[in-house]
């Protein structure tokens, strides 16, 4: 059985060659983690636009006699609504005066200032009054939110466009939700208005960028331990000892079998290393024990070509 | 005679470069048959084709009297110019991987993987890794791992290169070993020609890829002539054809030449004719600046056969 003698031998070789076995396991971790850090925060593509609010909103009372201010609900809204299948909150709200909202504008520290006017509240009451038939309560005040913007920024449209379209559905649903409210059948439970709540699929929360590139990663480590294993062809032939072996009785099959043995355990260990790094690093692994062991034959897989290019 | 190697009309030619051109040479069985040529004469290409490593342009080659292809693998061992080692294994373990693909019996194998390092002192560094190693150590391995298996013919390539005078003492003795105790045919390639005027039983030279002799080391010795010379440098070299004149009426002188402004003789028990030379030297009032005597060595046959240029 002389492949298992060059078996043996590979395998010596690759233990006792510290600078070689550093690049083949350490330097892929390396990897994963420069790549892990620079694409782990990124492209939760779901990131909150940041915004300022400057609510000067006075209150009001509501035809059903409850006082209310509805600058501060529609602030605690635009806070708490999350991006569709997602739990990242829509918008990172910052509360400010007039002129530090501006200024953080400026700097570009948030993308789009909203106003609440001081009739907000009343303007919204005359909607609902109107909506509602009750036109003993229509006051006729209208009110103009500002979206305050740098038009030259492109993050200021998306946000822009977001808060349109937040304010819009929340105006509709206040409205519809006091129609029905006062309109509504004795003894049910007031519906205040309809809350969307919207929950996302369970593991794809924040899917980073990192997620994409793990796996990839680990077939980058495989293509590195190629090159590795050709310069260790390359030293076997610069060395002469292929010569050597080629005098004998060995034969290509063993010198061939006798190698891919040693490196498939070292493909299959590089899998799992870069596995448990990858997961430490924060990718969302979904697959169970079986899929350990397919990536790792596939690893090993992966390592025959390399083999029979020699 | 039985023959272990024939060579004939063995041709190589590289390109437009014949490095070895119609070489017929018959090397014996159990003797140490020393290669001898300048860089570049073709000694290296022609041992190549006549193990099997290169195949020849033209001619044919037989190992005991089969055609080379036939011949079963493991007969030759060839031990390389170059340093062939595994940088990371033992001694021992890169022996026994040769052992291996060699398909030597387990039940000899670590017998004479230790006969091996006890014979090339190597036992104290068995189980040290090759990289720490000295350079002379690495030469020993080289040979022993080409040898593991036994070869009727043992060929190595330049063995003593970069060895220091113990080393190649306990490779002299061993590649005798091998030619006295276990009748192996031993082919050698050098450069060192006390190496190959000691240890080989014949010695062929090769120059531009052709056999020009092939004899012992005595008789190669005597071809160009024989007797010692003597080296002399007068202290007036305007006087040395004068003097030449007069030596050459000396009795049993064979030869007398002036070479780079000293006067080489050449004479039979060359000791004896000194006073008459010296008495000579004082009738021209001359005196002797330096003076040597030594003996024919097979270095001036070789640059008498293959001239002082430079090959390379």
């Amino acid at each position: 059985m002389k492949f298992t003698s060059i078996a043996v031998k590979d395998f010596k070789e690759l233990v006792r060659d510290k600078r070689g076995l550093f690049f083949i396991l350490l330097f892929p971790i390396f990897f994963m983690m420069i790549f892990g850090f620079a694409f782990g925060g990124m492209g939760q593509q779901n990131t909150p636009h940041n915004i300022a609010i400057v609510n000067y909103d006075e209150g009001t009372t509501l035809p059903t006699g409850e006082n209310f201010n509805f600058g501060n609900n529609l602030t605690n809204q635009l806070k708490e609504t999350p991006y569709t299948n997602s739990d990242v909150k829509l918008f990172n709200v910052t509360e400010t005066s007039e002129t530090q909202a501006d200024s953080l504008l400026k700097q570009r520290t948030v993308d789009a200032e909203l106003i609440i006017p001081s009739n907000f509240s009343a303007s919204m009451a005359s909607q609902i009054a109107n909506s509602a038939g009750l036109t003993a309560n229509i006051n006729n005040t209208v009110s103009s939110p500002i979206i305050r913007g740098d038009e030259g920024y492109s993050n200021f449209f998306a946000s822009e466009s977001a808060l349109n379209s937040v304010m819009t559905e929340y105006q509709t649903d206040i409205v519809t939700g006091y129609k029905n409210q006062i309109a509504g059948t004795p003894g049910a439970e007031p519906v205040k208005y309809v809350n969307t709540t919207i929950q996302g699929i369970s593991g794809t929360q924040s899917f980073t960028q990192f997620d994409f590139l793990a796996p990839g990663m680990m077939v980058f480590a495989i293509l590195l331990l190629a090159t590795t294993i050709a310069a260790i062809l390359t030293r076997e032939v610069e060395s002469g000892t292929l010569e050597r072996l080629k005098m004998s009785k060995m034969r290509s099959f063993d010198l061939l079998f006798g190698g891919l043995i040693p490196w498939s355990l070292v493909a299959g260990a590089q899998v799992v290393i870069l596995l448990i790094v990858a997961v430490l690093l924060g990718l969302h692994w979904q697959g169970g024990i079986n899929s350990v062991i397919l990536a790792t034959i596939i690893g090993i897989i992966g390592e025959l070509p390399q083999l029979h290019w020699q | 005679m039985d023959y272990m190697i024939e060579a004939i009309d063995l041709t190589k030619k590289f390109d437009d470069l014949t490095a070895v051109d119609g070489l017929n040479i018959k090397i014996r069985k159990g003797e140490v048959f020393g290669f001898l040529g300048p860089n570049g004469a073709g000694k290296t290409t022609s041992i190549r084709m006549m193990v099997g490593l290169l195949k020849p342009t033209s001619g044919t080659i037989l190992i005991d009297g089969k055609n080379i292809k036939e011949i079963e693998k493991g007969k030759i061992g060839i031990c390389p110019q170059e340093l062939m080692l595994w940088e990371h294994l033992t001694c021992k373990e890169s022996l026994s991987l040769m052992a291996d693909m060699y398909e030597v019996p387990k039940d000899v194998k670590d017998q004479r993987i230790d006969g091996l390092l006890k014979d090339l002192f190597l036992t104290d560094k068995a189980n040290s890794v090759v990289s720490n190693l000295s350079g002379g150590m690495k030469r020993r391995l080289n040979l022993a791992l080409s040898v593991v298996h036994e070869p009727d013919v043992v060929v190595l390539d330049e063995p003593s290169e970069g060895l220091d005078p113990q080393s190649r003492r306990v490779l002299w003795n061993y590649i005798r070993s091998m030619r006295d105790l276990q009748g192996k045919t031993v082919i050698l390639t050098t450069h060192l020609m006390d190496e190959a005027d000691s240890l080989s039983d014949r010695i062929g030279i090769v120059d531009h890829g052709k056999l020009i002799r092939l004899d012992t080391p005595e008789n190669l010795k005597k071809e160009i002539g024989e007797g010692d010379i003597v080296d002399i440098k007068l202290s007036d070299p305007s006087k040395n054809l004068e003097l030449i004149t007069e030596l050459k009426e000396i009795e049993d002188i064979i030869s007398v030449v002036e070479t780079d402004g000293r006067i080489n003789i050449r004479a039979l028990d060359a000791v004896s004719k000194l006073p008459q030379i010296m008495k000579l030297v004082e009738k021209f009032d001359l005196r002797v600046d330096d003076l040597s005597v030594r003996q024919n060595t097979l270095e001036d046959v070789f640059i008498d056969l293959t001239g002082t240029g430079l090959r390379e």
